[in-house]
């Protein structure tokens, strides 16, 4: 005769039964390293299974994925961009990194139009390797490199790890800082990232720490192939500082069309951030055939009184660009800035911009914009200043200009203001305006080619960002504008 | 007076209630492009329902009012308005009064005009001489403009103001539209002013009610205004409504080679305004100069939303906003200019100010370029604000009080814009506006 206590044991039996077998259902799959194609339940379970993720993550991402549900058909429509819909069932959403084994053998087997452009701007040919993706000789191992920052960094306390590591390693900051800023449910596409994020940066840097070394996610330090839903969180704590570099002047390829990343920044008492982003995706082709759709959510929160984060970017690449990284100025005293240049030639279309939301008294924020469109592109300025009540003595200055090379192509300018308080000072400029034929006369008099000329007008158009980039990245980001702005001459 | 009947929740459900019931009543019925003009209209507006600040064009106004009460269209006029003052300025050409969205002629003043230039009203010449109108109403895209396929689909009368080429009025046409006590009207005039090649006119709408009427109306007005070659008009467009009116507004303008628009749009009552601009240049060389002021305190919604066209080669714009908010007041600008492919030489600047007066004022502002086009100078500034606490010093150090000081500064900040607009007989008239606005300060809303 069973007893009650035997029956309850037998249901447990049961219930890890049943539960077991339901894991089994895609553990089959497990094995395989590319899924099928699609996303699902189960989908979201396999990519937190193969990065061995906690329960609490594996809910998270559920809870994001169900939240997505939620949202199905609501896939921003506002900006001025222009793609056939996008078939979410059609994505592989987890694809294992690259084995040796299928990578380029040499340089010889890279697209050579890719490697003239690796020339242009001067990247040594180790490191075009490295980019291309070839398989790494012993010689130059960026393993070891990476080791011997990585013991420098971890000697003053600063954390800089793969996203999936800082899960394993340091699951208590992760747990607390994660979606701290972009919640699940902040848009569609940062919904859908927080469902099946693939990989990414984490950082911590600690008290007072001034981190000695720009922090870069090019192949400098960390691994490449951080996949198309990347997630990056930045925690600055009080008194530190860490200058942070995403992205490199060298076209990148990926046979992923749609790329949905989203990066958080927090920046508590006395912490500065400054995250730099060169941005030089795949374009597509000249006819606009091709090119990655570049979807991203990218906010920084200033937690802690007199914080400041600082967002640097130069935007050449993308089919489309989705993307307006925003500061939360939410303690008395913090400081947002944004510097843009973004560049569209060709078929590109860009709508980027910021959101500075002023929460707290004294605070203040710098908006410096410039866009570029040449070919047949569309080059969109979306930007938001709000001041709430709360913020006394707030001051904003934005400025945006535009720069159209050719009459195909198209340039504007959207600003949000919306001011809350009477004792801000909100300050917004625009201007359109195109190449003179004084400024390419005066250019061609003194010998230069229309290319060249063209380039140097730029770079003098877009100086006040530039000289916000770190000096290593400034020097070949201005070669890439010119090379982006190639054929839009002549 | 008539009242409805019929119990309705919003005034989208007044409204496609009445329609049945007023149609057969609206004058020009029986013409057929009107009749067809109406329903297509009726069906769009049905379809759409009112715009929501989930559209992009009223992102930043909502209508809650219009959804909160049901705004039911006026069946007929009132058989006598009340006396109150009088409305607009003076020394005009010609005035005609409209209550509750019809004709008045016993207030309107009509002497001897020009050689060449007619005055008559909507209903009159679509019994008389239907023709003229014929094609000369604009039509509406999209649900942002729902609201203008109402007042197409209910519109009972208006002015129309009619220029022969060449023909030139030295006084400006006075339009006044009045409000009667009417609670919960709703009135949708639809005006046109057409001017000849090379005509010149100064148009004045004042949109009021006799005697600060407290009674809550919804008013939809539509301005069509058609430019010929070398034409010149000025536009002024004063919003001076009781404190629970309702009004929208639109003045939709295409301005021929080389011709002139130049408007003034001052928005200082109501509880929820929003006075929109729509200008296309069908031409090259064109100017257009866009200048509008608001003025708001208490919990008063004022917006000017405006959007310019450059088609063509050529064209000037310069738009200038200034706004003065108190209370709980909150200011909506929106501008947006549009550069075609084909427009180069396109010349076009706009800028914004606001003033915020009290903690819990807002003020929004979207000033928007769309440029297609390489050859163009485009620029757009916007500054929000409090009084600049120098310029107070400096005055009271004059020994003026604090009071005294705001006031003269509010009116020197506000007629700056007035001054780029006009010098003459029309500034003053503004000018005086906005004194009266500064007066009611002492005494509550229509002290």
């Amino acid at each position: 005769m069973s007893t009650p206590e035997t029956i309850s044991e037998s249901m447990d039996q049961v219930r890890a039964l049943t539960e077991t077998d339901y894991k089994y259902g895609f553990v089959t799959e497990l094995d395989q390293d590319i899924i099928p194609k699609g996303l699902n339940e189960d989908v979201v379970r396999l990519i937190s299974a193969k990065k061995d993720e906690p329960a609490w993550l594996l809910d998270w991402r559920l809870e994001s994925y169900a939240k997505w549900l939620g949202m199905k058909g609501e896939d921003p429509t506002w900006a001025k961009i222009s793609h056939p819909p996008i078939d979410f069932q059609d994505i592989r959403y987890y694809a294992a990194p690259k084995s040796d084994d299928d990578r380029p053998k040499s340089l010889d087997e890279i697209d050579p139009e890719i490697l003239k452009t690796y020339e242009k701007l001067g990247i040594p040919l180790k490191e075009q390797e490295v980019l291309s993706g070839v398989a790494v000789d012993a010689v130059f191992d960026s393993i070891s490199v990476a080791t011997t920052y990585k013991a420098k960094l971890a000697e003053i306390g600063v954390i800089f790890c793969p996203f999936s590591e800082a899960v394993r390693e340091h699951p208590e900051l992760v747990r607390k800082y994660l979606g701290a800023v972009v919640p699940q449910g902040d848009n569609f596409y940062a919904c859908l990232n927080s469902a099946v994020f693939s990989d990414g940066s984490f950082v911590f840097i600690p008290e007072g720490v001034r981190c000695p070394m720009e922090l870069s996610t090019y192949f400098r330090i960390n691994a490449a192939e951080t996949g198309q839903f990347e997630r990056t969180l930045i925690i600055a704590a009080p008194g530190s500082y860490v200058s942070y570099l995403e992205g490199c002047t060298a076209p990148m390829r990926d046979e992923n069309q749609l790329h949905a990343a989203v990066v958080e920044l927090i920046a508590l008492e006395d912490a500065e951030i400054k995250y730099s982003t060169i941005q030089n995706w795949y374009p597509g082709n000249a006819e606009g055939v091709g090119g990655i759709y570049n979807f991203v959510t990218k906010r920084g929160a200033c937690r802690g009184r007199n914080a400041k984060i600082s967002w640097t970017q130069v935007e050449t690449g993308a089919a489309i660009t989705w993307k307006y990284p925003s500061v939360l100025l939410e303690a008395e005293g913090a400081v947002g800035e944004f510097y843009s240049v973004a560049v569209t030639n060709n078929h590109q279309q860009a709508d980027t911009g910021t959101k500075m939301i002023h929460l707290a008294p004294n605070t203040t924020s710098t908006i410096i914009s410039k866009g570029i469109s040449a070919g047949r592109s569309q080059n969109t300025y979306r930007g938001l200043v709000r001041i709430n009540p709360k913020a006394h003595n707030a001051r904003n200055y934005t400025q945006c200009d535009s720069l159209l090379i050719g009459e195909n192509c198209g340039g504007h300018t959207v600003p949000y203001i919306q001011v809350r308080n009477r004792s801000a000072r909100v300050e917004h400029e625009a201007s359109a305006s195109k190449i003179s034929d004084d400024q390419m006369f005066y250019c061609q008099s003194r010998g230069l080619g229309a290319e060249d000329a063209v380039s140097l007008i730029v770079n003098g158009f877009c100086k006040e960002v530039m000289q916000k980039l770190p000096m290593e990245f400034a020097v070949e980001a201005q070669k890439l504008l010119g090379i982006s702005l190639e054929g839009s001459v002549g | 007076m008539t009242t409805t009947t019929i119990d309705c929740a919003t005034t989208r459900d007044a409204h496609l209630q009445a329609f049945g019931r007023l149609a057969p009543g609206l004058p020009g019925r029986g013409i057929d492009w009107l009749d067809r003009l109406r329903r297509d209209a009726f069906r769009r507006f049905k379809d759409a329902g009112m715009p929501h600040r989930g559209l992009e064009a009223w992102k930043f106004t909502g209508l809650d009012l219009l959804a909160k009460h049901a705004f039911s269209p006026v069946p007929e006029a009132a058989a006598e308005a009340e006396a109150g003052s009088d409305f607009g300025p003076g020394g005009y050409a010609a005035k005609l009064v409209f209550v509750d969205g019809r004709f008045h002629a016993g207030r309107s003043r009509r002497s001897t005009l020009a050689k060449g230039v007619t005055v008559t009203t909507l209903a009159a010449a679509l019994g008389k001489t239907p023709g003229l109108i014929e094609g000369r109403l604009s039509a509406v895209d999209g649900a942002a403009g729902a609201l203008w396929d109402l007042n197409a689909a209910f519109m009972a009368d208006g002015a129309v103001v009619r220029l022969e080429a060449g023909a030139k009025l030295d006084k400006p046409i006075s339009l006044v539209f009045l409000s009667s006590g009417a609670k919960h009207g709703a009135h949708h005039v639809r005006n046109l002013v057409t001017l000849g090649a090379g005509a010149e006119a100064t148009v004045i709408e004042t949109h009021g009610a006799p005697g600060g009427d407290q009674a809550a109306a919804f008013s939809n007005a539509v301005t069509d205004v058609a430019l010929g070659e070398g034409a010149a008009l000025m536009h002024v467009r004063v919003q001076d409504l009781g404190p629970g009116a309702v009004h929208t507004a639109r003045a939709v303008v295409e301005i021929a080679k080389g011709a002139h628009y130049t408007s003034f749009a001052l928005a200082m009552g109501a509880a929820l305004s929003r006075q929109e601009t729509d200008a296309t240049f069908t031409g090259p060389n064109g100017g257009v100069r866009l200048f509008g002021a608001y003025l708001g305190r208490d919990r008063q919604h004022l917006d000017h939303t405006t959007r310019v066209d450059h088609a063509h080669p050529r064209c000037c714009t310069e738009e200038f906003f200034k706004g003065v908010l108190d209370d709980r007041a909150h200011g909506v600008f929106q501008g947006l200019i549009r550069v075609a492919p084909q427009a180069i030489g396109t010349d076009a600047r706009q800028k914004n100010q606001a003033l915020l007066l009290s903690d819990r004022a807002a003020a929004s502002t979207k000033p928007e370029l769309e440029i297609l086009a390489d050859d163009v100078k485009c620029t757009h500034g916007a500054t929000v604000g409090d009084l600049d606490a120098d310029e107070l010093f400096y005055l009271m150090t004059r020994g003026l009080s604090e009071a005294e000081a705001r006031r003269l500064l509010i009116a020197g900040f506000i007629g700056d814009v007035i001054d780029r607009f006009d010098q003459g007989a029309v500034a003053q008239h503004l000018h005086a506006c906005v004194a009266r606005w500064q007066d009611r300060d002492q005494g509550g809303f229509h002290g």
